[in-house]
């Protein structure tokens, strides 16, 4: 089994592809040796004819990397090209000699593409209608520039945070809770993310607020949705128990990864 | 009789298969056999090519994969179990036809310059 990961290793873990993507190939290869291997062995070959000649059915490793290299689209390619490892760690940790700067740009990166998830998008749902019905009209344009200003502070905040904290590892040599090393417990990292979504929605409506305070509009055309929001009293405890249910379930689905990974990271594989 | 190898199976693998899926799902081994099983060993397969085809099949949306269920039970890792699309299905008649037209077309012409 050992030398059959190995040879699956070899042959994958030179890919420029998503770590999800390299660990279905490492177990659909590994299953189809295996498979292979026991069909050699029913037919009466030795264990280790059986291996040698179910690693030959596989083909030339050179010629099967570039293979599946071809499989992967240009833009995963391109992503991939230097760094491997864990989907979240990719995106949310710094990177070995990355400096602070650097980290805290890409950082802010993430995050804006978070913010435009979690706040545009729905927003310009809740005004589509109103945009196909009567347009662009001023208190529209300001409720939105509130919006883009609540976003580019709270960005900024969490962007000024993230370097003084990469400063401050630096400083203490701190170690890093989100290290493809450590494997933490979902309900754990459910938690943090909880927190981190926590204060950073609560900043951004700390700042709303009080970008609202001056920039008043006539009739603010965002006011009702969110006033309807906060008038249901089990909305705030719902929606935190959602984002906890789908943290919890993210959590889950990235700790597989990262041990999948673990795993096969830790196999020493000859250049 | 010779064994079809390289290039002349390279260039037909996607074909053969989504025939081979066109008779249930199947995971990435139990192809090989399949198409090992058809060909009455003519066949010289590399089969660690038959996981790019696979991918490049399954990104066209001509097939879909799932794992194994019940892969707990059984021990190692975890299979791939892959079936046709609709999308697939009609692919593979329209493929079907150009090959008839290909091999009627290309027999003609070998047979008579001979």
């Amino acid at each position: 089994m050992r030398e059959f990961r190995i040879h699956v290793e070899s042959i994958v873990r030179p890919l420029c592809a998503g770590t999800r993507r390299k660990n279905r190939m490492r177990e659909e290869l590994l299953a189809h040796l295996l498979a292979a291997h026991q069909a050699e062995r029913d037919q009466g070959a030795s264990d280790e004819t059986a291996r040698r000649v179910a690693m030959e059915r596989l083909g030339d490793s050179e010629i099967l990397r570039q293979q599946l290299q071809a499989t992967v689209h240009p833009l995963e390619q391109k992503m991939w090209a230097k760094h491997s490892g864990p989907l979240d760690a990719y995106w949310f940790e710094r990177r070995s000699s990355e400096s602070p700067w650097n980290y805290t740009g890409r950082w802010m990166l993430c995050m804006l593409g978070v913010t435009a998830f979690s706040m545009f998008f729905p927003v310009l749902f809740c005004l589509g209608p109103k945009f196909l019905a009567h347009g662009l009209n001023h208190d529209t344009q300001a409720a939105l520039m509130r919006i883009a200003c609540a976003s580019g502070a709270a960005l900024f905040a969490s962007g000024l945070l993230t370097f003084l904290g990469a400063l401050l590892a630096d400083r203490f040599h701190l170690l890093r809770v989100l290290s493809p090393r450590n494997i933490v417990h979902p309900w754990l990292m459910a938690a943090g993310w909880l927190a981190m979504a926590g204060a950073y929605s609560g900043g951004s409506f700390a700042i709303i607020a009080s970008i609202m305070h001056f920039m008043p509009v006539r009739h603010d055309p965002l006011w009702p949705i969110f006033r309807e929001l906060l008038r249901m009293p089990a909305t705030i405890p719902l929606s935190f128990l959602l984002l906890a249910a789908v943290f919890l379930f993210l959590g889950e689905a990235l700790r597989r990864e990262r041990r999948q990974y673990l795993d096969w990271d830790s196999l020493e594989v000859p250049e | 009789m010779e064994k079809i190898t390289g290039d002349l199976l390279r260039g037909h693998l996607d074909l053969m298969v989504l025939s081979v899926l066109e008779r249930g799902e199947a995971h990435g081994y139990e192809i090989v056999q399949r198409l090992g099983t058809l060909a009455a060993g003519a066949l010289q397969l590399k089969e660690g090519t038959l996981y790019p085809a696979l991918y490049r099949l399954e990104e066209a949306g001509m097939i879909k994969a799932r794992w194994e269920s019940g892969a707990n039970e059984r021990r190692g890792p975890r299979r791939r179990i892959y079936r046709l699309t609709s999308k697939g299905s009609s692919e593979l008649a329209r493929q079907r036809d150009t090959w008839r037209d290909f091999v009627s077309v290309v027999g003609r012409i070998v047979e008579l310059a001979t």
